[in-house]
């Protein structure tokens, strides 16, 4: 972020061209407002949920897109904290990023929850023996704090920052960022982790229950770290696709290399653990439920659905990133940020689908899920809303400080 | 949420959770008052500082300087 008074102007396409631009993911968004309209106004029975699934896709792409969201808090925390100075080049990129995360999730959820108007609940009447709880109350207050964080981005603007107290509110709220950056580490630490601990506790689901320390289960510690892993690799990608839409240069390419290195070695410690946390799951935890672990592996949530996770986008993209080689050259680049995101997407709907569909009871049967069009469309809603928004903040912020300098 | 919910309990479930809960929202909201607090007394010394620019720069008549200067610009 810069603080400077003078900022360089930004060169952007013609206001026509943005338009058009924008009215394609405007359709997308509207397509997922009707979808929304008709859950709001018809009922939950528009959607592809029922007993066996209480959660489907809008949870999967929840955890998928809080987790890829994780871009914001762990880049800030490098910054701000830890002073890794190159990530000045894209933290403004991170925290609107992790901004559309977060407020796009939430967004979804107020859909999933079937009645809005009650959605203070789970503040009012908190049950503070939830893992839920704790997710609920950290994503609201995360939200907050990116909000807050978003600010001096847009009154960096100049038009706003000729009035002087909108500039002060900016240049203020940038000198002691550091606290927010700590309070949002402090959070999302906390909901990542019980976004997996709420999985790793439910007893009465042998396929995703797991023993672990005093009240966190394994689960819990393996969803912080695929946040943080992945989260610089969704940054990594959109950074570099702006960069090829635009046709410019916004970023150092050792900063993408370095970063998509960072996140590579962690998933790569991602993937040792929770190689470690299967061999045990599958050879102590299930079968002291009385559960053989080839019988979670039914129908179309096969053994394939495991190799895809550990190998294909788990190990393949760790290790790609992880040559020096293969890291300056774009297209494995691209791949192994893409598949390690896709990797924690699959990973997120296997905890949350395949969970569900495993027959606990005698009279119970392995059961598919199959969203509707409503749920597509609202999923496919925060993605038209998070490239509008980061659309308009890339052409009226700048969010990338050296942009002007690398394009002289 | 509050202690006045009649759910509510002393237990040190709650007493932990919304302990460190309230923490992080005060954190956040006298981080807020100081950033709003000091923008405002940033923006009072930037004002009264150019009024004693003004000031300096036309000693003797500072109203009328200031007039002559919005007619002059008009």
């Amino acid at each position: 972020m810069t603080s400077e008074h003078t900022t360089p102007k930004l060169e952007r396409c013609s206001r026509q061209k943005f338009l058009v631009w924008l009215s394609v993911w405007g359709l997308l968004l509207a397509w997922g407002l009707y979808g929304a309209f008709l859950c709001l106004f018809k009922g939950l029975n528009q959607t592809g949920m029922n007993n066996y699934f209480v959660f489907g896709l809008w949870i999967t792409v929840d955890l998928a897109i809080i987790a890829l969201g994780a871009g914001a808090f762990f880049s800030g925390f490098l910054f701000y904290i830890l002073k890794v100075d190159h990530l000045k080049d894209l933290i403004g990129a991170a925290v609107v990023i992790g901004f559309i995360c977060y407020s796009g999730a939430i967004g979804m959820l107020t859909i999933d929850i079937g009645q809005p108007l009650r959605g203070y609940f789970s503040f009012w009447h908190a049950n503070v023996h939830s893992m839920l709880t704790e997710v609920i109350f950290c994503i609201t207050c995360y939200l907050f704090v990116l909000t807050i964080e978003f600010t001096p981005l847009i009154l960096e603007n100049k038009r706003l920052s000729e009035f002087p107290l909108f500039k002060y509110i900016g240049e203020n709220l940038h000198g002691i960022m550091a606290v927010f950056a700590l309070v949002g580490t402090f959070l999302s630490f906390f909901h990542q982790g019980s976004l997996g601990g709420m999985f790793g506790v439910l007893f009465a689901r042998p396929f995703a229950y797991r023993t672990g320390v005093a009240i966190w289960p394994w689960t819990f510690f393996l969803f912080i770290l695929s946040a943080i892993a992945s989260g610089p690799a969704l940054t990594t990608l959109v950074v570099w696709t702006t960069q090829k839409v635009t046709g410019k240069q916004l970023v150092r390419r050792s900063t993408l290399s370095k970063l998509a290195k960072l996140s590579a070695t962690l998933f790569f410690v991602y993937l040792i653990l929770k190689a470690a946390d299967t061999v045990y799951w599958a050879n102590v935890t299930a079968p002291q439920m009385g559960f053989a672990f080839t019988r979670f592996y039914q129908g179309p949530y096969g053994m394939e659905l495991l190799f895809l996770e550990l190998f294909v986008f788990g190990l393949l993209p760790a290790v790609l990133l992880l040559i020096p080689k293969a890291r300056e050259h774009d297209f494995s680049l691209v791949i192994g940020c893409l598949f390690i995101c896709m990797g924690i997407v699959l990973n997120r709907f296997v905890m949350t689908v395949q969970t569900l569909s495993i027959p606990v009871l005698p009279f119970e049967k392995f059961v598919a899920y199959a969203p509707t069009w409503q749920e597509w469309a609202v999923a496919a809603a925060v993605l038209g809303y998070g490239v509008i928004v980061y659309s308009l903040s890339y052409r009226y912020l700048h969010l990338f400080p050296r942009e002007h300098e690398l394009n002289a | 949420m509050l202690p006045t919910t009649f759910e509510f309990r002393w237990d040190a479930g709650h007493m932990i959770f919304f302990g460190v809960f309230y923490a992080v929202v005060i954190a956040i909201f006298t981080s807020l008052v100081y950033v709003a607090v000091k923008s405002i007394i940033d923006v009072y010394r930037d004002m009264t500082a150019r009024n004693e620019a003004n000031a300096s720069e036309h000693p003797e008549h500072p109203h009328e300087a200031t007039n002559e200067a919005v007619i002059a610009k008009s």
